[in-house]
């Protein structure tokens, strides 16, 4: 792999760069979709806006590098600097068309779990809890989750649902449960693009990544999954992808880590 | 300003740190940009670089090598007991800890 012209991440960040439509209103999560969302809005989306938990909304990508969200650099230049709850509100108004949210686990529903791993009663581990994961996925019309692809991660059942995805994967089970967005569109993993049928279900294989393969995505993933019948390779990142990706992580924080 | 309206309010009394101190003049030209009433308010203490390795707007910039020193360190437990023996223990006075950072290299460029 040191030969490859590009990290996992980097793929990863494109990937899910691509994902963030023109005019979308963006939920930005913590880590890689920082960088997503500044590669989007000076690509394919110009009037993309990004909404960041900590109470900002820029339409614009911070100048200088990001550790975190709440860097001055994030917070110089923004269109509105605000309380999380302000934010919030926006994201419960439905007006949120993306957000990205974090997971250790996730299951073939598209449930993802940030509690705990094994009996939530006596759990092995605790995990840090929802954050605003919870919120983004009950009420973004669409999001995403970006994940390393390893078999103790895609799991076929999450011991715990922290932020839901399709339920139990009945049709109609996010409606039936008043959860007002449409539910995960994508699961960016190292090896795969991972979605859903259309109305919710069984999360299937998109399409692999260069260099993969779908048995070793069947062997690293906990349930049996199915290829998408035009399953594709995934475009590797361009050229102006990955020098936008170097320019927003110069260190290689990110994405050379 | 993420949760500090809510937390200040939530709170029985605050005490802020700041890095200059001005007139109350100053302050109150736009009470809408008040946080929370001086009623919550114990004490405040003016400590440049209090909030380091954290950024303060307008001042300086999150010290990212910092934190990256510490989370490695903290990854094993003589690790992190090192990393405490040299940033906190070791440390007579707030003025040694001042003399081993350099606030001057995170202010912003932009500032």
């Amino acid at each position: 792999m040191s030969e490859a012209p590009y990290t996992e991440q980097e793929l990863m960040v494109a990937v899910a760069s691509r994902e963030i439509r023109d005019g979308d209103l963006v939920f930005v999560g913590m880590r890689l979709p920082i960088l997503a969302y500044a590669v989007a809005r000076n690509s394919h989306a110009p009037t993309a806006r990004g909404l960041f938990e900590v109470g900002l909304m820029r339409d614009q990508p911070a100048t200088e590098f990001l550790g975190t969200m709440g860097d001055p650099p994030n917070v110089a230049g923004a269109l509105w600097a605000t309380r999380m709850s302000n934010v919030m509100a926006l994201l419960a108004q439905g007006l949120v068309d993306l957000g990205f949210i974090g997971g250790a686990e996730v299951d073939r529903f598209g449930n993802l779990n940030t509690s705990y791993v094994g009996d939530p009663a006596r759990p092995k581990v605790k995990l840090p809890g929802s954050g605003g994961g919870a919120d983004i996925a009950i009420l973004s019309r669409r999001w995403v989750t970006l994940m390393r692809h390893e078999r103790r991660r895609l799991v076929k059942d999450v011991s715990f649902i922290t932020s839901p995805g399709f339920g139990d994967g009945s049709p109609g089970w996010r409606g039936r449960h008043g959860l007002l967005g449409g539910g995960p569109a994508a699961i960016i993993t190292t090896l795969c693009v991972l979605r859903f049928p259309l109305g919710g279900g069984e999360a299937y294989v998109a399409s692999v990544h260069p260099g993969r393969t779908f048995a070793e995505v069947r062997s690293e993933t906990a349930w049996d999954i199915r290829a998408a019948d035009d399953m594709s390779e995934t475009p590797a990142p361009t050229d102006a992808e990955l020098a936008s990706i170097r320019r927003f992580d110069p260190g290689g924080f990110w994405t050379r880590g | 300003m993420g949760i500090t309206e809510e937390a200040g309010l939530a709170a029985s009394s605050v005490i802020i740190t700041c890095e200059d101190l001005v007139d109350p003049a100053v302050v109150l030209r736009h009470p809408n940009r008040v946080l929370f009433p001086e009623t919550k308010v114990a004490a405040v203490v003016r400590e440049p670089g209090g909030a380091h390795p954290s950024p303060v707007q307008g001042y300086f910039n999150r010290d990212h090598a910092f934190y990256r020193d510490y989370a490695q360190a903290s990854r094993t437990r003589e690790g992190f007991d090192a990393w405490l023996e040299q940033w906190v223990l070791d440390l007579p006075d707030r003025s040694t800890y001042l003399s081993r950072i350099d606030l001057g290299a995170l202010r912003m460029s932009d500032e």
